[in-house]
């Protein structure tokens, strides 16, 4: 068992902490140390407060204009459809005379439409182009994207009742993924889920993720890589800022599928 | 932004992408890569825009700090992949004296601020910080790349946190 980190131990290591360059091992006996002592925890904060300073050392350097035309188009094109999402779930929820939702539970609401979706899709193209009719801009594209000719699904399967489950969309000619994903817990403060590509080499990080308020997270993200290198996929709880190898056992596992 | 008006989204990008696209070429070096991790701060701050807290911070820290986790996400991603070191090239010190083209007055004065207060530093303090920070290296990867005892990458760490937060101390309570 894992020894309990004292209160002057803690205390030296918290400039560490707050610049996220402590070894997984302690960072667990520090967070709990922390969480327990008030004084730590302040401690702690400021010095973060401290380390957020440190970005502006770097000078500005505004983008080249196609560059910055180019991200800046992409990026409102997403918020457009987001929000998009967002009303087509508004009207859905006052046709029902629901009570209006919040942003965060409309959002909630919307990623579970994509995911319910994205499942009918691989069930259904007749059923798929019903659900493209009803759905927005944005949602036309998740679903196109998700039944491409050359998307791969995998279902990281639960360890247990209750226990996390989800899909993985993966376009392997774009590098596209998706992950849907549901009944997470939420993590300890300081603490995130972190996707793991697995290949016969290595363990490749697919970035940190949050569940929302019900447990229920769709994480999107670009990484090439060949079709025939994953073995598998893996979610582990980690530290927010991400670990270069797994550090927990997996709550979610796949096995890499072709189709 | 946090009620869903895109429109307030390009502002915020406007505003502050030559600031968060600084730092991130700090850490990121190819072309595409950078404008994914760009996307992806102003995307985050998009999504989690009911989440910031002014109180904690300006706006521009909140989306320094999105920037900086992300591109590190992505360096170790690319450097598992690559295999290979991170460019030692990109290691070079912070420009103290470089230029400032910034047209936030305040992003611009809590730069000179911090950069006045890394000055300060002995050479191998500072050293610790940036390969921490902009490298995101721990510190066993930090005593290797040094050559130094772990023991002495943590004292010269925890020395340099103490410094700037003394010397950082103003500029944050300014905020308030």
């Amino acid at each position: 068992m894992t020894r309990t980190m004292t209160h002057d131990e803690a205390r030296e290591r918290l400039e560490d902490l707050a610049l996220d360059v402590v070894d997984a091992a302690d960072r667990g006996r520090l967070l709990a140390h922390v969480a327990e002592c008030a004084i730590c925890g302040h401690e702690l904060d400021a010095l973060q407060r401290t380390a957020s300073e440190l970005a502006y050392a770097v000078a500005p350097v505004p983008m080249a204009a196609g560059q910055r035309d180019r991200v800046r188009a992409r990026l409102l094109a997403r918020a457009r459809a987001d929000v998009g999402e967002q009303d087509a779930t508004d009207v859905a929820a006052s046709s029902r005379s629901a009570p209006r939702p919040t942003r965060r539970a409309r959002i909630s609401r919307s990623a579970w439409l994509a995911a319910a979706a994205s499942v009918v899709a691989l069930v259904s193209v007749g059923a798929m182009m019903q659900m493209r009719r009803d759905m927005v801009a944005e949602k036309n594209r998740t679903i196109a994207a998700l039944t491409g000719p050359d998307v791969a699904v995998m279902k990281l399967t639960p360890a247990a009742p209750r226990a996390p489950f989800g899909m993985m969309f993966w376009d392997r000619s774009r590098g596209e993924w998706m992950l849907v994903a549901h009944n997470l817990t939420m993590p300890r403060a300081g603490r995130g889920y972190q996707l793991w590509l697995v290949t016969p080499r290595t363990k490749i990080s697919g970035g940190m993720f949050m569940p929302d308020a019900h447990g229920d997270a769709m994480m999107r993200m670009r990484y090439p890589l060949s079709a025939d290198s994953l073995a598998a996929l893996a979610v582990t709880e980690e530290p927010s800022s991400g670990s270069s190898q797994p550090t927990t056992a997996p709550l979610m596992v796949a096995q890499a599928t072709t189709r | 932004m946090a009620s869903g008006d895109e429109r307030a989204l390009g502002t915020l990008y406007d505003r502050w992408q030559a600031l968060v696209h600084g730092a991130i070429i700090r850490i990121l070096s190819q072309p595409d890569d950078v404008d994914d991790v760009v996307e992806e701060v102003f995307w985050q701050a998009w999504r989690q825009a009911s989440r910031y807290e002014a109180t904690r911070g300006a706006v521009h820290t909140w989306l320094l700090t999105i920037a900086r986790s992300r591109a590190l996400d992505r360096a170790r991603t690319l450097l598992r992949r690559r295999e290979e070191p991170l460019d030692d090239a990109r290691m070079a010190d912070v420009e103290v004296s470089a230029t400032d083209p910034a047209a936030d007055v305040e992003a611009s004065e809590r730069r000179a601020t911090v950069l006045a207060a890394l000055s300060v530093l002995p050479p191998e303090q500072r050293q610790a910080i940036e390969l921490a920070y902009f490298q995101g290296l721990s510190q066993t990867e930090i005593a290797e790349r040094t050559d130094q005892p772990l023991g002495t990458v943590k004292t010269r760490t925890r020395l340099a946190m103490q410094k700037l937060r003394e010397q950082l101390r103003p500029s944050r309570e300014d905020l308030r």
